[in-house]
């Protein structure tokens, strides 16, 4: 039985693929998009639990999508975490101030988004539950 | 006012004791003025005028010696600076020579001259003090007394009071100068720096971000395989297929870069090579086809006309390459990227287009942008990095460099492949060799060079008697050739209008390296097909332009004002003009922070164009007759060349004298002495443009005669060189023949036998027969005509 649906955005497909493996490794069920619109419409039909949104996108960039999933009544509610090459403090900003509810930044490491994702999401990890 | 009789003194201390109480005060509010004021043109002004009440005297003048090429340089109150020649046996040369005042007296009449171009009104007594700071010879002053006078020794203090006192102001100034320009180089280089800079940083802010993607893979996947070695579910040898193929995106992101920094700033020169267009594009095609097969994409390329170009292979099969990688990158799995290359005129296009999802319009200019980010969709969400983003930059780069340009459209409604279509055109003819444009790059966007070309220009103008002359340089980034300069154009006609190297006669002379006459651009066979139809003159004259041998643009001349055809006697003489010209430019960018060099070469180049409007000396008929007489008496074709150049600058000299005196004809003494120092001022004033001593030579000696009465140097017969007897002949028929405001022109049997009178006196002989030959010939031609 999944943890949970994560839907991870990202336009490099390698990205989505280590996402992918190591999300599936913990146990969620993983969808994909490559652009914000493939995002949208997939979050509005699937209901993920969380999503894994890069910033810097064709057609609809990161932000945009945040703000327009942040607005739609069956969206609002499901976490996003931010991705981007871009590091900078005015990034973070608009990140939160579109309503991203956490930031990371590339290049990052796999794990510890598993882990920033567990935290929001309320889980252990796989190790905690087993020792639990 | 004057110091009164029976003062003496021999020191300086009890002369300045004994000058009487305004005396003293003038000489206090000078010496003030010139310690204290920063205009060097205020002070001097306050200076003369005190010292002229203080003394009685009629005038006061200074004389600056450039420190850098120790020539000597009129000061005027107003600031402006104008080139002197001390005259020979004159008080400044005098004083130069001994580092000491000399005190003229003018007593007895001596007629001994005295800077006669100097003054207004000839003088009877000069003082002339040194201006001395240290060792250096900074200038000389002048105080002239329209009568006979000796000077008292408190009169000598007072003098040296302000000489000293002008010295120091001359310093300073030239300190002040060197500041000023040291201080604008800097400003230049800064600003160039700054540029740099910032195109740098923007290059390094969008390299990081790059940088940062492929980066994120490795890390992400490196990071996995670590935790999950134990894993047998992971698909590590794909991890590391990954890993392997970012580290070569790192890899080739970075040459990219590095690539596209070299050739946008300029350091990349092109190694062309003749290609032909249809090997080159099978080429690059066959080079790619193991890319688009991999993916089941069809590679076609037509070749709808083959060419041979001048290109650099290398350089070029890169922007190919990334073009057609381009493509791939869009395409879907089993689609198709079409390669087709045409000649369309005297351009050859090539265009590569994919039938992947079309391009935005709002990308159509942005696209060439370095690190553009594709908004096209990728289809199948495959990986979007078969190429760097920077490839596109790059590409648009090399083909610039070439000389051509590269746009992106979206394909007509019904074609195929109807995705995005990137094209480029690029000359068929060759472009201007990476030296030549070096040199061009040193004159382009240097505003003291823009005036000179357009007094270039002007002076051709005059010289020729045309009313249509363009100045054609090499543009240093494309190649290609522009209008530098241009009179009688119009300026909107000629805005922009460029011309491929071998296209047009001004293309294919630079391309050549020789200069052509064409009598009739219709019927000649060489430009038939390549004359524009802006000129509507059918003769015209187009001369290559050499800068340190390198051909880097062409003067150009058409349209005659009589109507006539140019013929070899001009063309000789543009010739030796634009020869000039290239030594001018090479000058000034061996010494490109020396605003002197220009200056003196604009100041030469001005007065050639007034001695031919204003004086109408040296004309055409003057060089022609010159060139025939020359011919006449069996002198070399090279010779011949020289002297018809020499006959139309020859008298440059007159045109200060006739700026300085106003009225031509009514000379008095002195005015005369002055006429017989202009075949030296014209030396002076030719010599930034001048490299030929023989020139030089034939210029001094024009007024010099056969049996040794003439001037400067009293030569006589053989001494004096054949080009000067030539010229002399010519030029006194000239002056007889033509109406001066002041004087009606003679007959030509009075003139003719004037010139026989003189032959042997003023005149050799031989060169009068030849003249009178040539005479002879010319009433013969108008008869038939």
């Amino acid at each position: 039985m999944a943890k949970g649906k994560i839907l991870v955005v990202d336009d490099e497909i390698y990205i989505v693929h280590i996402l992918d493996f190591s999300l599936g490794m913990e146990g969620y069920e993983v969808l994909t998009a490559l652009d914000g619109e493939q995002a949208l419409e997939k979050a509005r039909a699937e209901k993920p639990d969380l999503i894994v949104l890069d910033i810097m996108m064709p057609k609809l960039d990161g932000y945009e999508t945040c703000k327009l999933l942040k607005a739609g009544d069956d969206t609002k509610n499901i976490p996003v975490i931010l991705l981007s090459a871009k590091g900078r403090n005015v990034d973070q900003k608009i990140g939160f101030e579109v309503g991203a509810d956490d930031y990371i930044t590339k290049p990052f490491s796999p794990r510890k988004l598993v882990e920033r994702i567990n935290a929001i999401l309320g889980q252990g990890t796989s190790q905690q539950r087993m020792q639990a | 006012m004057s110091f009164g009789p029976g003062i003496s003194g021999s020191g300086r201390e009890d002369g300045l004791l004994e000058l009487p109480g305004e005396a003293l005060a003038l000489m206090a509010e000078a010496v003030l003025a010139l310690r204290t004021t920063g205009d060097l043109g205020v002070s001097w002004g306050i200076a003369a005028a005190n010292a002229r009440r203080a003394l009685g005297a009629c005038d006061a003048r200074l004389l600056r010696v450039d420190p850098r090429s120790g020539a000597l340089f009129r000061f005027e109150e107003s600031g402006v600076e104008t080139p002197y020649l001390a005259e020979h046996g004159g008080p400044v040369e005098w004083v130069m020579r001994h580092d000491r005042p000399l005190f003229d007296e003018g007593s007895g009449g001596s007629r001994a001259p005295r800077e006669t171009l100097l003054w207004q009104q000839p003088p009877a007594a000069v003082a002339s003090v040194p201006l001395v700071a240290g060792s250096t010879h900074l200038g000389i002053l002048l105080v002239a007394f329209d009568r006979a006078r000796n000077y008292a020794a408190p009169e000598r203090v007072f003098l040296q009071a302000i000489a000293d006192a002008l010295a120091l102001a001359l310093e300073r100034a030239d300190l002040r100068r060197t500041l000023e320009d040291e201080r604008l180089r800097t400003a230049l280089a800064e600003r160039k720096l700054s540029l740099a800079q910032e195109a740098a940083s923007n290059l390094m802010s969008i390299l990081a971000h790059e940088l940062r993607s492929p980066l994120s893979s490795v890390k992400a996947y490196v990071e996995t395989l670590a935790g999950n070695l134990d894993n047998k579910s992971a698909p590590r040898e794909r991890f590391l297929c990954i890993i392997d193929e970012e580290c070569d995106r790192l890899a080739s992101l970075v040459t990219d870069v590095h690539d596209l920094s070299r050739i946008e700033g300029g350091e990349c020169t092109l190694r062309l090579t003749g290609v032909s267009l249809a090997e080159f594009g099978r080429d690059v095609c066959a080079r790619m086809e193991g890319a688009a097969a991999r993916r089941g994409i069809a590679l076609t390329f037509t070749c709808e006309q083959d060419a041979r170009v001048d290109v650099d292979a290398e350089l070029l099969r890169r922007a190919f390459t990334n073009l057609v990688q381009n493509a791939l990158q869009f395409a879907p799995d089993d689609g198709r990227v079409d390669m087709r290359l045409s000649v369309r005129g005297d351009e050859w296009i090539a265009s590569v287009s994919d039938d992947g999802p079309p391009l935005p319009a709002e990308d159509l200019a942005t696209v060439f942008e370095g690190f553009y980010r594709a908004r096209r969709q990728l289809s199948g969400g495959r990986p979007s990095h078969e190429g760097t983003r920077v490839g596109l930059a790059i590409a648009r780069s090399i083909v610039q460099l070439h000389g051509g340009r590269m746009w992106a459209e979206q394909p007509a409604p019904g074609d195929a492949p109807a995705g995005a279509r990137f094209c480029l055109a690029l000359p068929v003819r060759q472009c201007a060799s990476a030296r030549a444009r070096r040199i061009a790059r040193q004159t382009v966007g240097r505003d003291d060079l823009r005036q000179l070309f357009d007094a270039i220009v002007e002076m051709v103008a005059a010289s020729l008697e045309t009313s249509l002359v363009s100045l054609i340089l090499v543009d240093p980034d494309r190649g290609d050739l522009f209008i530098a300069a241009s009179m009688g154009h119009d300026p909107l006609d000629v805005t922009g209008r460029r011309t491929t190297l071998r296209s047009g006669v001004a293309g294919a002379v630079a391309a050549w390296g020789r200069p052509v006459l064409v009598e009739n651009i219709e019927t000649d066979r060489r430009f038939r097909r390549l004359n524009h139809p802006q000129y509507h003159t059918k003769s015209l004259l187009c001369v290559p332009l050499r800068v340190e041998g390198e051909v880097v643009g062409v003067v150009n001349a058409n349209n005659k004002m009589n109507g006539e055809s140019f013929d070899e006697d001009d063309l000789a003489l543009l010739v030796m003009l634009t020869e000039r010209v290239g030594s001018a430019i090479e000058r000034a960018c061996a010494y490109p922070d020396s605003r002197r060099v220009v200056e003196d070469s604009l100041e030469a180049v001005r007065c050639m164009t007034r001695l031919k409007r204003d004086l109408a000396l040296g004309t055409r008929q003057l060089v022609k007759r010159a060139r025939a007489v020359a011919r006449e008496l069996g002198v070399s074709p090279a010779d011949v060349d020289v002297i018809g150049y020499v006959a139309s600058i020859h008298d440059i000299g007159m045109v200060r004298f006739e700026a300085e005196t106003g009225h031509p004809g009514r000379l008095d003494a002195a005015q005369r002495d002055a006429v017989t120092a202009h075949p030296e001022v014209s030396v002076e004033i030719l010599r930034p443009l001048e490299y030929l001593g023989v020139v030089r030579d034939l210029i001094l000696s024009h007024h010099e005669h056969w049996d040794g009465t003439g001037y400067p140097r009293g030569l006589q017969a053989e001494q004096i060189p054949l080009g000067s007897r030539v010229l002399a002949v010519v030029d006194a028929w000239d002056s007889m023949t033509t109406a001066r405001p002041f004087r009606a022109p003679r007959l030509h049997e009075d003139a003719e036998a004037e010139l026989r009178r003189e032959a042997g006196r003023q005149f050799d002989e031989r060169v009068v027969e030849a003249f009178l030959q040539v005479l002879a010939r010319e009433s013969e031609q108008r008869a038939v005509a």
